[in-house]
């Protein structure tokens, strides 16, 4: 049974190794290959895990080696576009000046309850509303809204200001993130000043934000 | 770039590894070979006796490398009958004995080409 658990504990960490190495994406974002390697990978995993008869490197093997060609399918990707054309196909108009692409659907195999229900994930509850749909390579799909059902923008009410850099996290969990703070153009005499004028000690921190106006937010803790 | 550097050099371990492991196994079933076939053909009970603890003893000590990438039960099926034909070389079953070390080799013959490359392994 020990076998079974620290087998089951090398496997978990040689996979997370190699989902690291493969990069990061949301399984929404995830091409074809990037998908097949995924499921191919906890398979394999479990494997020498259930059969103890088989040794750990014929378990671990397949694993490493999924992980290398799905590293070199994607750099193949990143630089030929006529073979990122041929892993992942192109993107798909579906809907082109308001009116629906029903043969583009019907290659997509996509009923219209796929589209309505995609659409309302943008907060689109009516299709007339939408100028231009597409279906991405990973089954996704991007609209664009009419002119006329499109949010207002600053811009469009002529409202002028400046971009901003999101705040950065300065204090998490009681510790204090340096990087975040320095990051923020923002010292430590800053900090200090700040939570002696809130009354609060930096242990007490579940939270703090801050961003390059020095504009904060703190989140004491719950005890 | 860092990951790719990365993988080439698990990858090119792999193979070291999986290269240095066939050369291995093919020395050990040669080895193994030399002593099946001088066993089989002795019909002396001694030297059989002999040869069938050469035999285990070669084993014993080829398997321990053998079990990080050949499967763990055909390697104690192997096990059990080394184990065995000494036995019965003792016993002068002359015949069993035989049997026992032509299932050694062709065991041994199995696990070999298994590991190798070949067309028939792959597909």
């Amino acid at each position: 049974m020990i076998v079974v658990f620290l087998r089951a504990i090398i496997l978990y960490l040689i996979i997370i190794f190699c989902l690291r190495i493969m990069g990061k994406r949301q399984i929404g974002d995830m091409s074809p290959s990037d998908l097949v390697a995924t499921i191919l990978i906890s398979n394999m995993a479990a494997l020498p895990i259930e059969d103890v008869n088989i040794p750990m490197l014929t378990g671990a093997v397949p694993i490493l080696a999924l992980a290398g060609s799905e590293l070199i399918l994607t750099n193949l990707n990143l630089r030929f576009r006529g073979f990122r054309r041929l892993m992942t196909g192109k993107p798909m108009i579906i809907i082109k000046n308001g009116v629906i692409q029903q043969d583009q659907m019907k290659l997509l195999r996509m009923s219209i309850d796929d589209l309505l229900e995609a659409a309302r994930g943008y907060n689109i509850f009516d299709i007339q509303d939408v100028h231009y749909a597409i279906t991405e390579t990973n089954g996704s799909i991007s609209f664009l809204k009419k002119f006329t059902k499109e949010n207002l923008t600053a811009e469009a009410m002529e409202i002028k200001g400046a971009d901003m850099p999101p705040p950065k996290v300065i204090v998490s969990d009681g510790i204090l993130i340096t990087q975040g703070l320095n990051e923020a153009c923002l010292g430590e005499k800053w900090l200090t000043a700040t939570l002696k004028e809130n009354n609060i000690n930096l242990n007490d921190i579940f939270l703090m934000t801050a961003d390059e106006n020095a504009k904060y937010f703190i989140v004491p803790r719950q005890n | 770039m860092k990951r790719m550097i990365t993988m080439a050099a698990i990858w090119a371990a792999i193979f070291i590894f999986a290269i240095a492991g066939l050369v291995y196994f093919n020395y050990i079933k040669e080895r193994l070979y030399t002593y099946i076939d001088a066993a089989a053909n002795t019909h002396d009970v001694q030297e059989m006796v002999e040869y069938s603890d050469k035999i285990l003893e070669k084993w014993e000590s080829g398997s321990k490398f053998l079990r990080f990438f050949v499967r763990h039960n055909e390697l104690d099926e192997t096990q059990i009958i080394c184990h065995s034909i000494k036995a019965y070389a003792e016993a002068s079953d002359i015949g069993e004995f035989r049997s026992q070390l032509l299932k050694i080799r062709f065991l041994l013959k199995h696990m070999y080409e298994s590991e190798m490359p070949l067309f028939g392994s792959i597909f």
